[in-house]
């Protein structure tokens, strides 16, 4: 009974942040903002129902499947947007017309997408001690 | 019966008793009374909504205005699978859907890695 009630807890809230994602994803403006509605509260959604799998069977080799895909989800999810958001980035995508600050703009080298870790300004006294000219 | 045979017997016998691959995993099914009604009615409750949510997934993949929007929204769509493939495994009390699990969430990642790369070395606008 106490098993059922745990699970039903973790299955609800799973399936809530899933639904959520979902949402966000067609109701951002943005594609920017649509990543991280769906990054986050996609991958906080799928570990709850996975864990809610691993609570409701309670065996140890159940538990090592569930913490190992909720691992694998957790460490890849936040590499695959950035490597999306970047790509997207650079190929121009156009960012929400209410954004008011866009810190890499200049920044990527259009042919070679080498971000370089100047500033804006041109004539920064710390840039120009350090040499990156 | 060649003489190998107890051999193979002995080193194939933990892995049918294994409770996740062996064929007990098949066979000795959980009973269906050791759950409630209303677990049940709660697990395919969750089930209903997560095919909702891959309905309006789909939404953002046929709709979206640039490449990047579809890729997005397709990572959702497989997260969400991974997410109702889980489920699925307590609806019909078979924890060997686990693996189909892991092995979705690795060809995900692959996945969009690749559609990231071919986005970034000058995919057709």
């Amino acid at each position: 009974m106490t098993r059922e009630i745990i699970t039903s807890i973790f299955l609800l809230a799973g399936v809530g942040f899933t639904l959520l994602a979902a949402v966000g994803i067609v109701r951002m403006p943005d594609l920017l903002t649509r990543i991280q509605a769906s990054t986050k509260a996609g991958t906080l959604g799928v570990g709850c129902l996975v864990l809610a799998v691993a609570i409701w069977f309670g065996e140890f080799g159940v538990s090592v499947r569930a913490g190992l895909i909720v691992i694998f989800l957790f460490g890849t999810a936040p590499v695959a947007a950035h490597l999306i958001s970047r790509a997207a980035y650079v190929r121009g995508v156009p960012l929400w017309s209410g954004s008011v600050r866009d810190d890499l703009r200049g920044l990527y080298d259009p042919a070679s997408h080498a971000l370089s870790s100047r500033t804006a300004k041109e004539s920064d006294p710390l840039n120009d001690s350090l040499g990156n000219e | 019966m060649s003489p190998l045979t107890p051999l193979l017997l002995a080193l194939v016998q933990p892995i049918a008793e294994d409770p996740l691959i062996g064929s007990s995993a098949i066979d000795a099914a959980r009973a269906p009374e050791s759950a409630s009604v209303w677990f049940l009615i709660i697990v395919r409750l969750t089930l209903s909504v997560l095919a909702l949510a891959m309905v309006v997934s789909a939404l953002r993949l046929f709709r979206g205005p640039a490449l990047p929007d579809r890729v997005v929204a397709l990572d959702l769509l497989s997260t969400v699978i991974l997410g109702s493939v889980a489920v699925y495994a307590i609806e019909s009390d078979q924890p060997v859907m686990l693996h189909v699990g892991i092995a979705l969430a690795i060809l995900m990642f692959l996945g969009t890695v690749a559609f990231a790369l071919y986005l970034e070395k000058g995919a057709p606008k």
